[in-house]
């Protein structure tokens, strides 16, 4: 039937496209899967050897539980709550994965449920990645709690599969685990799913037919069809025709098959370490002398110039552990505005903050580190030092701007720089916000708009102070004029219903004052 | 008697008469020591001025603030109008450099964003600086004013040594941008090396202003002690 389609032309439509009832070739004209013949399953060895580490209880594992007691995990799954996962002793009691917690509770009151954490989890699985590293370079994270590992050139060291295994069992004496190899990685991953300790040589295994369909973890509606066709093995699933399945279930899920069955090739993404800059120095004698601690850093720095060189990268926030007497440490924390590849301006930083430290017990240590990294924006220097291009000069004036602001972070702190914004909120108090200085516009429409803005009065209709005061202060006495009412923040139980006033005050100067339910209180100055 | 004094021009505004005693006095005139009073203080490269958007102060201090100089402003309470004082040579500052910052030192209070939104002033140019103590306020002024990117640097300062003060002047005749210093009144009698100082003083409201909700008048009285070009006298603004 294959052949007889690819054959028929494709007759040009004669109605407008609006009321054109599709053809049975238009119909399947994008899948493509339909052109390509099917290829026999190749009874040799393959190269690879995909092992798949699937951990069955990440979730309940995770999370700190007695073991003694019954757990389980819920999620959520539309509007309902089921139970994700449950502990043995909890499953002896009939707590199943699947079931609504509210029959769970009912099953089992004394039953302890814990929401499910994925970013644990996610945690969990990159350390696990980590570890796994260690018996091969080529290690894939798949799904929410599988690894994938090509151990075939690892078999020899750790003396064949059996003992590749057994070293694993011993190391993830705290998970519960079950292994599965196949020359492919999706049939690796079928075969853990299917919680067996399968290993197989060839994809034309009789033992990879026989898996049920469950293992796919395909949508309900789709597992329901199976039903309904009475499929209940992949080994069924390949005996079906492919036109018919792609037109069926969708061609990706056909595409997942023959990946599966080695008819495609399947790339998965390699798992890479983070990269993180870790320098210790240790000192023989410790020491308290302040110079001597700088010019440590300095050597460290120049370390960490060359190690953001080599790999292009700059640096937007750098750790200073002190390790003292006693097991006692001190932290200094630089957080840069840009990241930075050179190192003077990160010195300077670096000697500030030092001016303010005080040390209370010896440094036995010195230890730099840095752990996230951006990019880094190449500027050629010949071309600034020939006078550059027109658009440089903003360059530096931003860079100086930035600058200014760490150095001034770096001896006040953080919290005592910083610029402000406007908000949209009627309630004064909230309309204004701290936020990082802006060095650099990035809105040109804002700088055209700008000019005109002080000669539209529209704008200028809401008489505000320029000065604001943290909180309202209560004043005595009693004020006339024309109010400005703001009644606003019902939402988020922060509601004000105030009565705003601006007087002048004896003195000359010029207040804004509101009455409030409880009193009338001062809330800003002008000028 | 003024003429006896001014130096012979001729129709350029060169200095007549021997040729290296004339490059000699030019060269002391450049000097910013030196203070030149009269219509040929514009002359002068270190008399830049910016202008105020009040004419009768820029009348008084012969062409408006100084900038690339350390100004004094005495106020008896913070917060009263001297912001509003400066806010158009501000905005007007800004308008030419639009990416530069203005930092703001030890304000009394908090600067209320939407209210310099409305007057014209982008509140992303600000930079504020809550400082301990007065140490770290002229340290933090000064850093502002060494690094080129702020165009004007605001600080409310209480005690300042006139060594600080000579510091602080330093930088701003340096780097060319303004430094504004508030301080409480009591200090206007120490000496200082400003280039201009003045006594602000909000003043009352008169019979026949109301008060009303709308923008009602607000009466700046200024005092200039000290100017270096221009003289000392009074003037009232109505902001």
């Amino acid at each position: 039937m294959q052949r007889n389609l690819a054959k028929r032309p494709v007759k040009k439509p004669l109605l407008p496209a609006s009321r054109r009832v599709p053809r049975q070739a238009e119909l399947f004209a994008d899948i493509e899967v339909r052109q390509t013949p099917a290829v026999p399953l190749r009874k040799s060895r393959s190269e690879h050897l995909w092992l798949c580490v699937h951990f069955k209880s990440l979730a309940l594992e995770v999370l700190e539980s007695e073991a003694g007691r019954p757990q389980a995990v819920t999620t959520s799954c539309g509007n309902k709550t089921l139970i994700l996962m449950a502990n043995a002793v909890a499953c002896e009691q009939g707590i199943a994965a699947g079931m609504p917690v509210n029959s769970a509770l009912a099953l089992l009151p004394e039953l302890q449920l814990h929401e499910r954490d994925e970013r644990l989890e996610n945690e969990a699985l990159q350390s696990l990645a980590v570890w796994a590293v260690g018996f091969t370079p080529v290690v894939s994270v798949t799904g929410a709690s599988g690894l994938l590992l090509e151990v075939r050139g690892s078999l020899q060291l750790f003396g064949g599969l059996r003992g590749l295994l057994s070293q694993m069992q011993d190391e993830l004496y705290d998970h519960e685990v079950c292994f599965a190899s196949a020359p492919v990685p999706q049939a690796a991953i079928w075969m853990a799913t299917a919680g067996g300790d399968l290993h197989i040589r060839d994809v034309a295994d009789a033992e990879l037919k026989s898996l049920p369909v469950a293992v796919l973890n395909w949508p309900d509606k789709l597992q329901q069809q199976f039903v309904r066709m009475g499929i209940a093995t992949l080994g069924d699933c390949l005996r079906l025709p492919r036109d018919g399945f792609a037109r069926r279930f969708g061609p990706e899920r056909l595409l997942e098959l023959d990946k599966g069955f080695g008819r495609m090739p399947d790339l998965r993404l390699h798992y890479a370490e983070p990269v993180l800059f870790d320098d210790l120095y240790e000192f023989d004698e410790e020491t308290s002398d302040y110079d001597l601690l700088l010019n440590v850093l300095d050597l460290q720095l120049e370390k960490l110039r060359t190690f953001l060189r080599q790999r292009q990268f700059a640096v937007e926030h750098l750790r200073i552990r002190l390790l003292q007497r006693g097991g006692a440490g001190t932290e200094i924390e630089i957080g840069l505005l840009e990241p930075q590849h050179q190192m003077q301006g990160v010195r300077e930083l670096v000697r500030l903050r030092f001016e303010r430290l005080y040390l209370d017990s010896p440094v036995e240590s010195v230890i730099l580190e840095a752990t996230s990294f951006a990019a880094a924006e190449l500027s050629s220097e010949k071309h600034s030092a020939a006078g550059g291009l027109p658009g440089d000069q903003t360059d530096t004036d931003s860079g100086a701007g930035a600058r200014l602001v760490e150095r001034l972070r770096a001896r006040l702190g953080m919290e005592r720089v910083y610029g402000i914004g406007v908000v949209p909120d009627h309630r004064p108090e909230r309309a204004w916000l701290k936020a990082n200085p802006a060095g650099r516009k990035n809105h040109g429409a804002d700088n055209q708009a700008q000019p005109s803005r002080i000669a539209e009065p529209g704008v200028t209709s809401l008489l505000r102070p320029l000065w604001m005061l943290d909180k309202p202060v209560p004043v005595a006495g009693r004020f006339t004029g024309e109010p400005e009412r703001i009644e606003s923040g019902w939402w988020d139980g922060d509601d004000v219903q105030r009565d705003y006033y601006v007087v002048n005050h004896d003195s000359g100067q010029r207040v804004w004052v509101f009455r409030d339910k409880r009193g009338w209180y001062l809330h800003g100055l002008f000028g | 008697m003024a003429d006896s004094h001014r130096h012979k021009q001729d129709s350029n505004g060169q200095l007549k008469g021997n040729p290296d005693k004339r490059k000699q006095l030019e060269r002391l005139l450049q000097s910013p020591a030196v203070r030149l009073a009269g219509p040929n203080s514009f002359k002068n490269g270190f008399n830049k001025t910016t202008p105020s958007g009040f004419p009768e102060l820029d009348r008084l201090l012969q062409g408006g603030w100084p900038t690339a100089a350390l100004t004094e402003i005495f106020v008896d309470r913070y917060g009263g109008g001297e912001l509003r004082l400066l806010l158009p040579s501000l905005i007007d500052r800004l308008s030419s450099c639009p990416d530069a910052l203005i930092a703001c030192v030890a304000p009394p209070y908090v600067p209320y964003a939407p209210a310099f939104h409305g007057s014209g002033l982008e509140p992303s140019s600000l930079l504020l600086v809550n400082a301990v103590d007065d140490k770290e306020a002229l340290w933090a002024m000064e850093q502002a004013l060494q690094s080129s990117a702020c165009v004007a640097v605001l600080g409310w300062v209480d005690k300042a040594s006139g060594r600080c003060l000579r510091r602080l002047q330093l930088a701003a005749e340096q780097s060319g941008s303004w430094a504004v210093a508030f301080r409480p009144p009591q200090m206007r009698t120490r000496q200082s090396v400003a280039a201009l100082r003045i006594r602000l003083k909000p003043l009352p409201a008169t019979q026949g202003v109301t008060n009303t909700g709308g923008e009602g008048p607000g009466f700046l009285q200024l005092d200039v002690l000290k100017s270096r070009a221009g003289h000392p006298g009074r003037v009232c603004l109505q902001l």
